[in-house]
């Protein structure tokens, strides 16, 4: 059977020249003003969590100290024999004086952080790159 | 040669130029399409750029089993299409057309000849092109789509958004409308 597209008056019309660049770039505009926007938006979580990090750290190292963990850590380095004959109280007096949220804290700063910062830089190509056209 | 389906994941799963290849392969039937369905190129032009970059946009929304990647995209392009010349004020209703848009060539009985006999009787493109630029819309879109774009009965109700019955009635119509029209011009 013919082709219906056979049939002489219904040919396809070839595209006039540049049309298909002109697509291409119409795309590529926006694929990298979207990337520049995540970026951006990456960059915020980069400055927030980085800024939070600061004192989470100093929050964490305060609690660790104070909340006797640091002194129960410090027995298998000081009195090791003592420390690994009584290793399942000593490990439930570590877990029972964990600062919780101190830990939580500097470890969900600490990983937005590091993600944003990972994101960014993949990002930051095709946020910046000049537009590349077939 | 790959399918547009496969052309499609390599896009998501990160290959930029699977996309361009699918640009490449589909511009010629959307251009097509469009400068017949609008009439004018510069238009065309626009509206093709903006049925791709809609396309793209969405592409994470298509699904191969409600449609093929090309009926999804005709699709695109005639409301693309359509939306464009809403915005300037400037729906191509020929002259045939009464008030509702509906051709006055609608009632008047007709034995139909296939399009392909009635076609084959014309001896000048001119004569044709110019018929199917006074078309209505609604019917001009059906031989574009059957003819020109080559999609199936089932493809054009796809991209219209109708039954095939409707679509055929369409076509049935659309086809003495343009009989019609190429006796009149003669």
């Amino acid at each position: 059977m013919t082709s219906k597209r056979n049939m002489a008056f219904f040919t396809e019309v070839e595209p006039p020249e540049g049309l298909f660049k002109a697509v291409l770039a119409r795309i590529a505009l926006a694929r990298r003003r979207a990337a520049r926007i995540k970026l951006a938006a990456l960059g915020t979580v980069i400055l927030v969590s980085g800024a939070a990090l600061v004192p989470a750290v100093s929050y964490a190292v305060q609690e660790f100290y104070t909340s006797g963990f640091y002194d129960y850590l410090s027995l298998f380095f000081s009195d090791s024999s003592v420390a690994f004959s009584h290793w399942q109280e000593i490990s439930l007096s570590l877990a029972e004086s964990l600062p919780s949220l101190a830990v939580l804290l500097l470890v969900g700063f600490a990983a937005a952080f590091l993600w944003s910062l990972r994101r960014a830089v993949r990002n930051a190509g095709a946020a910046f790159n000049p537009i590349r056209l077939a | 040669m790959e399918s547009d389906e496969d052309l499609i994941a390599a896009y998501l799963n990160g290959d930029e130029d699977a996309f361009t290849r699918l640009v490449e392969r589909h511009l010629k039937s959307v251009y097509s399409f469009t400068l017949r369905f609008v009439g004018s190129q510069s238009d065309a032009q626009d509206i093709v750029q903006e049925s791709f970059f809609k396309t793209w946009k969405n592409l994470k929304r298509y699904s191969s089993q409600s449609a093929s990647f090309k009926t999804w995209l005709m699709h695109i392009a005639r409301n693309t299409a359509i939306d464009f010349l809403r915005k300037r004020k400037h729906i191509p209703f020929s002259e045939f057309d009464n008030e509702e848009g509906n051709s006055v060539f609608d009632n008047l009985p007709d034995e139909t000849p296939l399009a392909e006999e009635l076609l084959s009787n014309v001896q000048d493109v001119k004569d044709v092109e110019w018929a199917i630029s006074q078309l209505s819309p609604s019917y001009r879109e059906v031989l574009l789509l059957y003819y020109e774009s080559d999609l199936t009965f089932e493809e054009v109700a796809g991209v219209l958004e109708a039954s095939v019955n409707t679509v055929k009635s369409r076509h049935r119509r659309a086809v003495i409308a343009l009989r019609k029209l190429l006796l009149h011009r003669k």
